[in-house]
């Protein structure tokens, strides 16, 4: 489809994919696809979204936790799965003194888990007084960060990719989403220290 | 359609401890006597309280009775389900199958909206006790409510063997 590219038609593909592509008689023209926001990146702020901390009446604002704080938050897959319980939030327990001589006030931990489970499984790790585990029990968050992954197969579930972020006065100043959504790469604790 | 007793258990599969740990429950409860367990929430507090634990704990009263297996089920997935078990040293006593997507919980009409109290917004199970053997429903107990303990438990289930 070409496309003319004048401003009018230009503003209505902010927000989609753009591409630039060549027809057979070497004719330009530009193809948008639906609609597909990006996950969450640097200079984004953070939805006011609800997430759970001990139990479903303990809701805790992560906007308003953020506010004129420094905070990590990291994302996992779900609680008491391998990668997620052997590695990452352990390194983010043991890492908790590095990140708070760097400025650090709180570190988050979110999945989308109900709040019972999320305590139990920090619990398991220690986390108490350092790392809050915070329950997104039904992926409002996860979904409005724009970092869902179907997990329906395995967990049976949409769950959370998993990622990891510094978060300034509730805005994202760095953000590491695994590139497959549960890799134990870029996201975990050092890397992130090393960010600082 | 809610299952009684004299119904045949769904041909459904869950998993136990991993993802790629398939049970299908009614290979699973041919030609046996089984106690299957029906659950809200693992990590609730009152389902872990007492709930379960009594059933773990009445064990081997459900084995001199002739009991082959006890079986607890939760909508959650695998892992949540296996650290609960191991959280409440359900050892070789019980065992925790997760019904990950709620696939058994509805194909057995046992489906609740727990989201007063859980704040999920997908459903949950209703909490049940049962009896089958062959496969085939002989006692069953749901909460009327679908949370509190009350008939479903564990002594009330064993003084109907």
């Amino acid at each position: 489809m070409a496309v003319n590219p004048t401003s009018k038609i230009l503003s209505k593909v902010v927000n989609s994919r753009v591409g630039l592509n060549f027809l057979a008689n070497g004719r330009k023209y530009i193809h948008v696809t639906s609609a597909v926001t990006m996950p969450v990146k640097s200079g984004d702020k953070l939805p006011s979204v609800d997430l759970y901390e001990n139990s479903p009446a303990s809701k805790v604002n992560i906007a308003e936790l953020t506010a004129r704080k420094k905070v990590i938050i990291f994302g996992v897959p779900g609680a008491f799965t391998p990668g997620c319980s052997k590695t990452h939030l352990p390194g983010y327990v043991s890492d908790f003194d590095k990140f708070k001589s760097k400025g650090v006030d709180e570190i988050v931990c979110v999945s989308v888990n109900d709040p019972f489970v999320m305590a139990a499984w920090g619990k398991e790790h220690s986390a108490d007084g350092k790392v809050r585990m915070l329950a997104d029990t039904n992926g409002a968050f996860t979904k409005a960060m724009d970092l869902e992954k179907d997990l329906t197969g395995p967990l049976g579930s949409i769950r959370c990719q998993r990622f990891s972020m510094l978060v300034e006065d509730g805005v994202v100043k760095t953000a590491n989403v695994e590139p497959d959504g549960t890799g134990l790469t870029c996201s975990l604790s050092n890397s992130l220290l090393s960010q600082l | 359609m809610t299952i009684k007793c004299g119904d045949k258990l769904p041909n459904v599969y869950l998993h136990e401890n991993t993802p790629d740990s398939k049970v299908n429950i009614s290979e699973l409860a041919a030609g046996k006597k089984v106690i299957i367990v029906g659950v809200p929430g693992a990590f609730t507090p009152c389902c872990s309280k007492d709930y379960v634990p009594d059933f773990i704990s009445d064990c081997g009263k459900y084995k001199s009775k002739g009991v082959d297996e006890i079986l607890c089920i939760s909508v959650n997935d695998p892992y949540v389900m296996a650290a609960w078990g191991k959280d409440l040293n359900a050892g070789e006593k019980v065992r925790m199958l997760a019904d990950g997507n709620g696939a058994f919980t509805k194909a057995l009409g046992l489906e609740k909206d727990f989201a007063d109290t859980l704040g999920t917004s997908s459903s949950r199970c209703k909490r049940f006790s049962m009896y089958a053997e062959d496969g085939v429903v002989k006692k069953l107990f749901v909460e009327p409510d679908g949370h509190s303990v009350t008939c479903s438990k564990s002594e009330n289930l064993l003084s109907q063997l």
